[in-house]
């Protein structure tokens, strides 16, 4: 029936809807009747979560590498009863416990491996370990902790192992300080990064990010190979890489890793979805176009009824839901950073509000989905059906200078800072430069079309 | 199909529906469904009743043009009724359904667009009882020339 | 085809045709014949009996006209009534023009007193001694232009002029092997009582002068007499008094047992006089009542066509009378005799009856309906000679089958067939009396739906105007025929 489930009782309309009832098929209207399919419905407003049907695939495997040198060794100490681990061991043990929970949800069991440097005595790169053995070595300590480790055999090592099995992400946790084996090869870090990272086709790989800092006991090992320097619970920075496909990148940093959203982070080639919608129910619409979402997952398809010229133009204002993305991403967010991608159709964008200075926000509740409201302006039809994308652009973090140094000889004195930081990520980022879908954080198509 | 054609024929008379948020559910749901139960629901089965129950299965005295014209205005009045009832009905559902509202200062566009779509079904009602008509007065023996005698 | 000739001699030949008029028009059947050639002899030019039923004959003769096909049997208007001259149109033979196209024979202006149409005054006084004696001073001084006044021996001199009148030789002329002829006149009165038995005298002569007499002389001849069944208003000054009626009856019976030669049937009707008519010697004045009698007499029409010629050859001559099934003041259908007068007469005229009220009470009303829309009725009934004929045929004041049927319920005895026309204006249910139509909640009888409900059926398509008064007689004729059968008791 395409009459409301809810019927106020009409007397006159009675007989009508029983006789249309008796005579009709009416499936053609029913099908497509908002008011029946409320998920048709809820998609023309609701959140989109932009990913081709391919792209949808959930990660198979986990892959867990944890250094195992002696610079670890100050972050994993027993811990006496009583007493509170380091930080590195309670958001480590944490992780474990996250990654060993989802083993019955993927494809294959989670892996874990410790990592060294090759020796005469074990020329292995990769210890495989297990979820029991490495949550005791993390609370434990490291029983024959390794002289050091290279960091792109590191990345090399996941990387292999993840051109074997698509769909597979790894966790990198180590304190990633690279001295290159000969010190004047220092200024080469940014390209041993580069190369390491080679082993996967950039358009097939993204990277992110995730800083920390927990307390270091015991000596340390400068980075420029100066002698090791004892420290007492000095902050020390650590880092948590996560490596996989672009899509399988930004699930894994919004559910496995969602406890350190609020750590300095760098995203690199991350596809990055947040939930979009194209509302036409606001005040003051300009122009006169619709909006239908043909299934859910899929753009958002604005029709201009009216062909929008520069005397009437019209406006199109995209609703974002950016909460889940890292905060300093989101302080990004301007009409500078934002940009309207493939505008054949004409669009500038115009203005990016927050849903606090929204003047619908009260009115509408289902606006409070979205956090903010960017309005896209028409002045003239698209010749043809087109998708413009709402890209925001990808900026090197600010953080990373800060986490940086040339020289941890007097790591006491200098801070919780990693050596030469800034060249192992301007490695990564070098090897995303000529990857265009690494330049920016999102890319959110809406279809655009004129009604004849 | 049928979508299409009431579409055109509703929007030809008034015009894109107002708001413009409410563009699918005139097109997809209100103006077939709508125009649907107008044309079988209310026109044919008013013209079936007047030509078939009353002018053929019985022979009541009802079969004169004016009364036929009582019919017209029927159908009118029902079309309209029904037009204004399920347009309301359908939007409520559908702003129910998406938790939103009508902003504000469409609210009257809204009203206006309701009241003029209710008046052309009410004129449509009656056109398709014509047509009806037309269709089905060979089959009345007490109807046939109800309200002319043409085409026969 | 074979026709009747009906001879309505007098004033009483004029009221038993335009009976026999009426029963024409419902449907009533003529059988061994398909055409009635009425023939009225009446002196008296001003007859106002004679004049309303000659303005009834031109009506139905202008009305059938239009029914091309012609009405099948049974239908109403079934019998074609023609004058002698238009017939002669009709079978293309050369016309006398002496004959006028009209019903009546013409005496040709007779204003001079019974004493100069005598010659009295030349006569030998021998001659006008025997005159005396035959005719009082009265008879002889009286004028012709209103007939005899109830005195035979005068309209016995007088009628023997008919019979080398240009109407009989051309009325002979025409007359065809299979034809028939049939009088009607009263026993009583001047007229009819002389003229019968001199006409039959002339037919019936070998050594006549008149053409084609030797079929003249063996086609089967019928007459009716009606004997006396009023009585008028005694008046003084009349020539004419009722009282010498039985003695007049007497006297001409007497005469009828020996001198009627080569009759072959004879049908006698009389009543126990009861009504009492106003005294009017003659002229426009003389318009009686319509009477049940009349109506008796045009059933011995019907009844001697229906006897075969063999029959009334071998076995003449016949003679019958009438009885009623019970004697009642107020004649209704119930009473008549089931195999004869109900059949004959009751059904086409109820079936009249229905037309009539349906055209007075029911059209008006159902002009948007298919049939009448069919036969365009809206503009025809205004418009078209046919319908105008109808409706002066049904509703004259003076002529009409309304006026007829009243005049009927009103006279001493009465015949009361129907119930009050008024009562129809709802419905038919209880149109004929004593006869109500049986109704329920779902079966409302003969109402107006069922009626137009049928003649829509009957009329399902448009009709060419030409065609319109055919189709509308065929399709009343069918559907009132059919009512009466599926509705009234008595009818099945």
């Amino acid at each position: 029936m395409i009459f409301p489930v809810k019927m106020r009782p009409q007397a006159a309309l009675w007989p009508v809807l029983l006789l249309l009832g008796a005579c009709g098929h009416d499936a053609p209207t029913e099908s497509s009747s908002g008011r029946t399919n409320p998920a048709a419905t809820k998609a023309t407003a609701g959140p989109v979560v932009a990913e081709a049907a391919g792209e949808a695939a959930k990660i198979n495997q986990i892959n867990v590498f944890v250094d195992m040198s002696g610079g670890m060794q100050g972050f994993v100490h027993p811990v006496e009863a009583g007493a509170a681990g380091s930080g590195f061991q309670q958001t480590v043990t944490e992780l474990l416990s996250d990654v060993n929970a989802q083993r019955s949800r993927q494809a294959a069991p989670p892996a874990y491996y410790f990592f060294k440097e090759k020796t005469a005595a074990d020329p292995r790169l990769l210890v495989p370990s297990t979820y029991a053995d490495m949550t005791a070595t993390i609370s434990g300590g490291l029983r024959h902790a390794a002289r050091g480790s290279e960091l792109p055999e590191m990345l090399r090592e996941a990387l292999k192992r993840q051109a074997q099995h698509p769909g597979t992400v790894s966790l990198l946790i180590s304190d990633f300080i690279f001295a290159p084996r000969e010190k004047g090869e220092t200024w080469k870090i940014k390209t041993f990064i580069k190369d390491a990272l080679s082993e996967l086709e950039a358009s097939k790989l993204a990277v992110s990010v995730f800083a920390n800092t927990s307390a270091y006991r015991g000596n340390f090992y400068p980075g420029n190979r100066t002698g090791p320097q004892p420290l007492n619970g000095e902050k020390v920075p650590y880092y948590i890489w996560v490596l996989g496909s672009p899509a399988l990148v930004a699930q894994a940093d919004a559910g496995l890793l969602h406890r350190l959203a609020a750590q300095p982070q760098a995203h690199y080639n991350v596809r990055f979805a947040p939930p979009y919608a194209v509302p036409d129910f606001l005040e003051n619409p300009v122009g006169r176009w619709t909006v239908t979402t043909a299934a859910p997952g899929t753009a958002p398809l604005v029709t201009f009824v009216e062909k929008p010229s520069l005397g009437k133009p019209a406006e199109v204002v995209v609703a974002l839901d950016l909460s889940k993305l890292a905060a300093s991403q989101r302080s990004l967010l301007s009409v500078k950073t934002l940009r309207v991608a493939e505008t054949e159709a004409g669009a500038t964008l115009t203005e990016v509000v927050p849903l606090a200075q929204l003047p619908d926000a009260r009115r509408q509740p289902v606006l409070s989905k979205y956090t903010h409201f960017a309005r896209v302006r028409f002045v003239q039809a698209p010749a043809a059906a087109t998708a413009l994308h709402l890209e925001l652009a990808r900026t090197d973090p600010a953080w990373v200078a800060g986490y940086s140094t040339n020289s941890d000889s007097n790591i006491k004195a200098q801070g919780a800072k990693t050596f030469h930081l800034d060249e192992v990520l301007a490695g990564v980022a070098d090897y995303f430069a000529d990857e265009p879908s690494a330049q920016r954080v999102f890319s959110l198509p809406v279809q655009v079309v004129s009604r004849d | 199909m049928f979508q299409k054609i009431f579409t055109s024929l509703y929007e030809a008379l008034l015009g894109l529906p107002e708001p413009a948020m409410l563009t699918q559910a005139f097109e997809n749901s209100i103006f077939p469904g709508v125009g649907l139960a107008t044309l079988f629901g209310i026109s044919l089965i008013g013209a079936l009743f007047f030509y078939l129950v009353l002018n053929r299965l019985l022979t009541t005295s009802l079969y004169q043009t004016k009364h036929w014209a009582v019919f017209l205005l029927l159908c009118a009045a029902l079309a309209g009724g029904l037009a204004w009832y399920q347009a309301r009905e359908v939007v409520y559902q559908v702003l129910t359904n998406r938790g939103v509202v009508i902003p504000a200062g469409s609210e009257s566009a809204y009203s206006r667009y309701v009241l003029g779509f209710a008046m052309t079904n009410a004129l449509f009602g009656a056109l398709f009882f014509v047509l009806w008509s037309f269709a089905v007065k060979w089959l009345s023996p007490n109807g046939k020339v109800t309200p002319v005698r043409w085409p026969s | 085809m074979a026709k009747l000739y009906v001879f309505g001699i007098g004033g009483t030949g004029s009221r038993v045709i335009r009976s026999l008029t009426m029963l024409l028009a419902a449907g009533a059947q003529v059988e061994n014949c398909d055409r009635v050639v009425p023939i009225i002899i009446d002196p008296d030019a001003q007859n106002g009996d004679m004049a309303r039923t000659v303005e009834l004959l031109k009506t139905y003769e202008r009305l059938r006209r239009h029914l091309r096909p012609e009405p099948g049997a049974g239908q109403f208007f079934a019998t074609n009534i023609q004058t002698l001259a238009s017939m002669a149109a009709s079978e293309n033979r050369p016309r006398d023009p002496r004959v006028k196209e009209t019903f009546v024979y013409n005496f040709g202006g007779m204003d001079e007193s019974f004493r100069d149409f005598l010659h009295y005054d030349d006569m030998p006084v021998e001659s006008r001694y025997l005159v005396d004696v035959l005719f009082t001073p009265q008879n002889l001084a009286s004028k012709l232009t209103v007939g005899f006044k109830g005195s035979p021996n005068v309209g016995s001199l007088v009628l023997n002029q008919l019979a080398n009148s240009p109407e009989m030789e051309f009325f002979a002329n025409s007359f065809e092997e299979g034809d028939r002829v049939f009088f009607i006149s009263s026993i009583f009165g001047g007229t009819g009582a002389a003229g019968f038995p001199l006409l039959l005298k002339n037919l019936r002569n070998p050594a006549s002068a008149l053409p084609r007499v030797e079929l003249l002389n063996t086609a089967p001849i019928g007459a009716l007499t009606v004997l006396p069944y009023f009585n008028l208003l005694a008046d003084d000054g009349s020539a004419i008094d009722s009282n010498g009626f039985i003695t007049k009856t007497k006297a001409a019976l007497a005469y009828y047992q020996k001198n009627l030669p080569g009759l072959n049937a004879l049908y006698y009707l009389g009543d126990q006089s009861t009504g009492q008519l106003p005294n009017h010697e003659g002229g426009s004045k003389q318009q009686n009542n319509a009477h049940f009698i009349e109506l008796v007499g045009a059933l011995a029409v019907l009844d001697f066509m229906r006897q075969p010629a063999d029959y009334l050859a071998s076995n003449q001559p016949l003679y019958y009378e009438y009885g009623l099934e019970r004697d009642e003041r107020t004649v209704q259908f119930q009473h008549l005799d089931p195999g004869q007068s109900l059949r004959h007469a009751a059904r086409p005229l109820a079936q009249l009856q229905l037309l009539a009220l349906w055209l007075r009470h029911h059209l008006a009303d159902t002009t948007d309906a298919p049939y009448a829309n069919h036969l365009g009725l809206a503009k025809a009934w205004r418009d078209d000679d046919f319908y105008q004929q109808l409706q002066r045929l049904l509703a004259d004041p003076q002529f009409g089958y309304e006026a007829w049927l009243r005049e009927l319920q009103t006279n001493e005895r009465t015949f009361r067939p129907f119930e009050d026309p008024a009562l129809a204006a709802k419905d038919l249910n209880r149109v004929v009396a004593g006869q109500p139509v049986e109704t329920g909640f779902f079966n409302k009888g003969l109402g107006r739906d069922y009626l137009r409900g049928k003649l829509n059926d009957a009329l399902p398509k448009p009709v060419l105007p030409a065609d319109g008064p055919a189709a509308f007689v065929t399709a009343f004729s069918e559907v009132l025929g059919q009512a009466l059968t599926d509705k009234v008791p008595g009818f099945r």
